[in-house]
């Protein structure tokens, strides 16, 4: 029963009208910006100007991190509809009234989803490797080539929970605004402790961007670490988290978060 | 608490009190319906019959009270291991087959697959659903959508079956089926409930009779114990809904 509710999710998502494009719109991004850095580069030395940006060395980083807010992206499209579509016209009693839990009903609908997502990245990040197979030895290109799909992964499927839990909405589209606001702020948050980190956030005291900076990087920081674990493979110079005592809070707020959106979600009349 | 005749009891419910917030929707509700008996559930719109339905699924949660079914606690998913539900306004996912849905759906009650093997086309044949098994249910009518469910239903060969309001919608020929079905599904040992506002079919297929308003049991029994005319009686027992 539990892998016909993975297949089902699986069916329904690729059913999805608006997923496909974007599939397809990142497969193109990769391959576009794989040829075309490479020929920009080739353009330039051709024209006989110095280029002061080495096009062809931030191709891996300019189609991965296209990737990571991409599947970013797709999660918040994904993950806000994955139970919702089921609650509009009722589709939702035809599964809760199979000798299953809830929960089971929850995960297999969360499990399905994350294959899709781990498929979608494999697909990607295999694309983007192949095309920089030459700039790389064996070695090194499968190892980063893993450690890619395993962050990425971590990072889309957390993403995907959020997703499912903070969509308290049957609406989809007040799910994908909420979840969208929410991930901006996370980004905007990581963009600014990019910038100053928590240590001078607090010492120099809280302003309102300062302000707004800390109560999204608090609520959602093992996320952000997350994002920032991915952005420092590819930028090492990315500063520290903080220290112990903020990473304890980050813990304990983000987890309180969450349980409360589970039990929420878990609690709803409907599901 | 008057038991609904039968042989062994099927499903019982027992004290049942649900509130959605200050508006109680079922109070002291005790009910106990044994195994191969058609059982309507009647009321007014907004009496409470869905809700009761939606308790006895646990699709919703309840405040107080007990329901077993088989023997096992609603609280135990199993206990909805022999059951099947027939929504109100059925509808699922528009992209599937007609074929394609009864699989899944039959798959999902626990059907082995020699059994669907042999089933699925004696239901697809049964329910009129063979010129159209390969078209998607966004292509079919609503009748034909509501036969597909049915299909579904009769596969899962369950013995208590649930049916909200499986008349409506439904033309003067699928409504014939419809009773012709259930009387079928009978005459093989199934306990059926029915919940349904429309008296006159209700009438010719049950054997009892549950007639809820505002929120409580107005009364339970054999349809025989009601007399010639159910619809005076029931305007007699009931008031208008809880609304």
């Amino acid at each position: 029963m539990i892998k016909g509710l993975v297949l089902n999710t699986i069916f329904k998502e690729y059913r999805n009208k608006t997923l496909i494009p974007i599939f397809f719109v990142t497969f193109a991004y990769i391959l576009g910006v794989s040829f075309g850095l490479e020929a920009m580069e080739e353009t330039i030395k051709a024209s006989g100007f110095e280029s002061f940006f080495n096009f062809k060395d931030q191709r891996l980083t300019f189609t991965l991190t296209f990737v990571q807010f991409w599947t970013i992206f797709i999660c918040i499209l994904m993950g806000t509809g994955l139970i919702s579509s089921d609650l509009n016209n009722n589709i939702v009693s035809a599964f809760l009234v199979l000798p299953i839990k809830r929960s089971t009903y929850l995960l297999s609908r969360i499990f399905g989803g994350s294959l899709i997502l781990g498929l979608f990245l494999l697909l990607s990040i295999s694309i983007v490797f192949i095309f920089n197979w030459a700039q790389l030895s064996t070695w090194e290109y499968f190892s980063k080539a893993l450690l890619c799909f395993l962050i990425l992964f971590f990072v889309s499927f957390t993403s995907l929970v959020i997703a499912v839990f903070t969509n308290f909405f049957t609406s989809e589209k007040l799910g994908i605004f909420f979840t969208s606001i929410i991930f901006f702020l996370i980004y905007c948050s990581n963009l600014y402790v990019s910038i100053k980190t928590s240590e001078q956030i607090l010492k120099e005291g809280l302003g309102l961007l300062s302000s707004l900076a800390l109560v999204s990087h608090s609520i959602f920081p093992r996320l952000g670490n997350m994002v920032w674990m991915g952005n420092s493979l590819f930028s090492p110079e990315s500063q520290s988290m903080g220290d112990m005592g903020y990473q304890i809070g980050h813990f304990v707020i983000t987890s309180s978060f969450w349980v409360w959106c589970a039990i929420k979600t878990f609690n709803r009349k409907d599901i | 608490m008057v038991d609904i005749v039968g042989t062994e009891s099927i499903l019982k419910v027992e004290n049942l009190y649900k509130n959605y917030g200050s508006f109680t929707a079922l109070k002291d509700v005790n009910l106990d319906f044994k195994s191969n008996v058609i059982t309507g559930l009647l009321g007014p719109n907004g009496a409470g019959k869905t809700t009761l339905v939606k308790s006895i699924l646990r699709l919703v949660n309840f405040q107080k009270g007990r329901i077993t079914i088989n023997g096992k606690d609603s609280l135990d998913p199993l206990s909805r291991s022999d059951l099947a539900y027939f929504p109100e306004k059925f509808f699922f996912f528009p992209f599937y087959k007609v074929e394609d849905y009864i699989k899944m759906m039959a798959n999902f009650y626990g059907v082995n697959k020699e059994n669907l093997k042999e089933g699925l086309e004696i239901v697809l044949e049964k329910f009129r659903l063979t010129e159209i098994r390969d078209k998607k249910l966004s292509k079919i009518s609503k009748g034909q959508m509501q036969r597909a469910g049915l299909a579904s239903i009769y596969i899962s060969d369950k013995s208590l079956l649930i049916f909200d309001e499986p008349f409506s919608g439904l033309d003067p020929l699928g409504i014939r089926e419809l009773k012709d079905l259930i009387k079928e599904l009978k005459s093989t040992g199934k306990t059926i409930i029915i919940c349904s506002h429309i008296l006159a079919e209700v009438e010719k297929i049950c054997d009892h009779i549950v007639i809820i308003d505002r929120a409580e049991i107005k009364f339970q029994g054999a349809l025989s114990e009601i007399g010639s005319d159910l619809e005076q009686f029931f305007l007699n027992n009931t008031t208008g809904g809880n609304g």
